[in-house]
């Protein structure tokens, strides 16, 4: 058996079938950008940025709403600081607020985007544990996991193809994905599938993709997803028997960090229509969030509390649109210098 | 290292670069796969090389004076030495919470209210798989089966070899440690069949189990509640496709890795799920392990030279380490337990009830096997008893209202899939892919190749663990 002809069809037909694959998708550009993804590589490479960071330093934590509405490059900007950004899509900061007190001696300041469902919620449950695999990646990070992570990245870079998530309800390329999409009625009610509807830089900005505004169907179908589990959220008074223990749990470390020096601002970004509906029966302002700044004693912005912070529309009820972003990061770090929290480093 | 990520595949282009250019006589290229094997273990956990040093030197040592000591007594204590050594690191560093935990529960069952610290100990990956490879080598030297090592590097690299050292298979000295005694080079077809079996077992791992059976397990097995017949059989079925793939799609590169090297590894599987019964599931499933099994603890233990009780004694002896071998849990010592009954009942029903295999009963045979099997990965998959239990019930129908959570088209996948999987087990039976690979014309093998190679970029392996490092 010559197995040379073999090989060599085999080549042609992988290089051949691997490029109408990346054509293809190059093509849809409302959905699919080469680029790094935001994975646990990616916010590990961040992280270390923490190890070595001053009193000076800005640190942000929070879900989704934090890397959409806060832009790194307009912060330094203004401040004249890049913050370091742990900020995480589809997971609670908690475990990230817990590793910086408990595995860091970082003391300068932490900015907190609270989306309420997410902070609110008991340690170790489903999302905390997602968020605790990537603060494990970074302690337990392997040679052979770094060095083949910085040999992905120019592949990364240069091909839509491998448009990929953690994160398992995007419409990713991957084959899992892809397969994913697949739905036959009968047994179970359909997983709805968020279509991607942003991307990001290297500093792990999220940037909404231009259809999401230009396109009304395509917010429309973010919309539903949201729609599909918003109003199975908990009532309030189903889980306000959890609250002492979740407030009793930030307390502790929030007072660990405050008391080596730290400073946490928090920042209750905002939400629209379904988004707000539900989190406010879930978690009534007047009963969690205001007895909770309350007792922690930390500054806090809400959007209920500033026009400047609730004057924008969010295409999919929870995240701005990029040039929203850039204005809303810069109004909000002019504030907290104003109000003192914040120090300007500008020249 | 893993043989699905990218770094992996870079180290094995500068492993091939160096292996096939001028630079080193025979013995530097055995020198630089030997340092090569350190890098690739130690790229996930640096220190834990030294395991393997220590079990190299040991067993090097051991080995020497096997060969040249006549004394019973002391060849007995070189050999106790050896196993020691293994064992005790094995025992250390894999056993010693559950053996604590087990300590515990019979202690404070009689009321010492005794509390164990854990201590969070890291397992070293694949130490269960060098550790039955190198005391293979001294009992082996013990029983004056094989040769000693010609050299310190030999042995070194028979205990290191990377494509082989973390899962296997599990390769006897003399099959070995041979063919490092002459320079090796893979032909041209050597080469690119080695390539063609990397290209197969990094499907089956990325593709087949990664990507379209393992979700469907992690759903039905981390429900938590008690489930539809349906879903706890597909979710039971889908394990059943994921470790065969899993493990299979491991030893397939392990065996191509070494075959581009001109170094050829014994197979570990050959298509276990189409076995006609027992006896012949562990003649092709994990082949090294149950002959490493029957050959250094069936036989000592009495094999069937006396008598029948002391047979079935041993074999279920046999089964139930093997169950442990796995893993520290008594889900796993059950798991070994079940198949140590199936082999006894086999042998029972062959002395009582005996009948001829024909083709029209034989894949009747084959499929009640597989079903009986699927019994057993029940235990090996569910950490908890109480999992297992549930799933069993749920598969003999005891809970008809159980909850669903599949979907229709992860019914229709697996169903489809592992019904392929069973076929092609079948029919492949007495049979393997290089035959049939030969008969097939360059385009249609080229083609298949080309497909499995695209399915694996775009599965996008995330670099998941295979199923057997942990043991």
């Amino acid at each position: 058996m010559n197995l040379k002809p073999t090989l060599i069809i085999a080549v042609a037909l992988s290089i051949l079938s691997l490029s109408i694959w990346e054509l293809y998708w190059r093509s849809q550009t409302d959905h699919f950008k080469a680029g790094l993804e935001d994975d646990r590589y990616l916010w590990a490479k961040e992280r270390a940025k923490v190890e070595t960071a001053t009193t000076q330093d800005i640190v942000l934590i929070g879900s989704s709403r934090t890397g959409f509405n806060f832009n790194t490059h307009v912060w330094e900007e203004v401040q004249g600081i890049k913050p370091i950004n742990l900020s995480t899509d589809g997971k609670p900061p908690g475990p990230f607020l817990d590793d910086i007190v408990h595995n860091t001696s970082f003391n300068g300041t932490i900015v907190i985007g609270i989306t309420p469902v997410f902070w609110f919620d008991k340690a170790n449950n489903t999302w905390w544990k997602g968020a605790q695999k990537w603060v494990d990646h970074y302690h337990d990070e392997t040679y052979a996991q770094k060095l083949g992570y910085f040999l992905s990245k120019p592949l990364q870079r240069h091909l839509v193809m491998l448009t990929s998530s953690e994160l398992k309800f995007y419409n990713d390329l991957d084959l899992k994905s892809l397969i994913n999409r697949i739905y036959i009625p009968g047994r179970i009610e359909e997983e709805r599938m968020l279509y991607n509807f942003s991307y990001h830089d290297e500093d792990r900005n999220l940037i909404m993709f231009p259809a999401m505004i230009n396109e009304p169907n395509f917010a429309k179908k973010i919309q539903y997803v949201w729609s599909g589990f918003l109003p199975y959220l908990p009532e309030y008074e189903t889980i306000k028997d959890d609250m002492p223990e979740i407030f009793e749990y930030y307390r502790n470390v929030i007072n660990l960090f405050k008391a080596r020096g730290g400073k946490i601002i928090f920042v209750r970004h905002k939400s629209e229509e379904e988004w707000n509906k539900h989190t406010k029966r879930m978690l009534p302002r007047e009963k969690v969030y205001d007895p909770f700044m309350k007792m922690i004693n930390c500054p806090s912005y809400h959007f209920e509390d500033y026009e400047f912070m609730s004057k924008y529309t969010l295409p999919d009820w929870s995240h701005m649109y990029y040039t929203d972003a850039l204005k809303y990061t810069k109004d909000i770090v002019t504030k907290m210098i104003e109000d003192g929290h914040l120090q300007s480093y500008k020249n | 290292m893993l043989f699905n990520s990218l770094s992996f595949v870079v180290f094995l282009v500068i492993v091939l670069a160096l292996y096939y250019s001028k630079l080193f006589s025979w013995t530097g290229k055995k020198r630089m796969l030997l340092f090569a094997s350190y890098v690739f273990y130690g790229l996930w956990n640096p220190p834990l090389v030294i395991l393997l040093w220590i079990s190299t030197a040991v067993d090097w040592v051991t080995g020497k004076k096997l060969a040249t000591e006549e004394n019973k007594r002391k060849r007995l204590y070189w050999l106790l030495l050896s196993m020691v050594v293994n064992l005790g690191f094995l025992t250390f560093f894999k056993y010693r919470d559950f053996l604590l935990d087990n300590f515990t529960t019979v202690v404070n069952s009689y009321g010492y209210g005794y509390h164990a610290a854990k201590m969070d100990i890291i397992l070293p990956m694949g130490i269960s798989f060098y550790t039955f490879q190198t005391m293979s080598y001294t009992i082996d030297m013990y029983l004056k089966r094989t040769e000693r090592a010609k050299t310190f590097l030999d042995f070194a690299l028979y205990v290191t070899f990377f494509p082989q050292l973390v899962a296997g298979p599990i390769v006897r000295a003399q099959d070995l440690i041979s063919q490092f005694y002459e320079e090796k080079r893979a032909t041209v077809n050597q080469f690119i069949w080695g390539l063609f079996l990397l290209t197969l077992g990094l499907f089956q791992k990325v593709v087949m189990a990664d990507t379209l059976l393992s979700d469907t397990v992690d759903k039905v097995y981390g429900a938590g509640k008690i489930l539809n017949f349906w879903d706890a059989w597909m979710g039971t079925l889908a394990f059943s496709g994921q470790i065969f793939f899993d493990f299979a799609g491991y030893s397939t590169c392990a065996i191509g890795i070494a075959l581009m090297l001109g170094i050829i590894l014994p197979d570990n599987f050959k298509y276990p799920y189409g076995s006609l019964g027992f006896s012949d599931l562990w003649k092709r499933w994990h082949i090294t392990l149950s002959t490493w099994l029957r050959d250094y603890l069936y036989i000592p233990l009495g094999g069937n030279r006396h008598g029948v009780a002391r047979m079935y004694a041993a074999l279920m002896i046999t089964m139930l380490l093997g169950g442990l071998w796995h893993g520290a849990a008594w889900t796993f010592i059950v798991w070994g337990g079940l198949h140590g009954t199936y082999l006894i009942l086999e042998r029972l029903q062959r002395k009582y009830i005996p009948f001829k295999i024909t083709a029209w009963n034989g894949m009747f045979l084959a499929f009640t096997t597989f079903t009986c099997v699927n019994i057993t990965w029940v235990f090996f998959r569910a950490r908890e008893f109480k999992t297992a239990w549930n799933m069993i019930t749920s598969m003999f129908y005891l809970n008809p209202d159980g909850d669903k959570v599949l979907a229709s088209f992860d019914i229709l996948k697996v169903g489809i899939i592992i019904g392929i999987l069973f076929l092609c087990h079948w029919f492949m039976r007495n049979t393997s892919v290089e035959a049939v690979s030969k008969k097939m014309h360059p385009w249609a093998l080229g083609a298949v190749w080309a497909f499995m190679f695209f399915l694996i970029v775009i599965a996008q392996g995330s670099g998941e663990q295979f199923i057997y490092f942990q043991f």
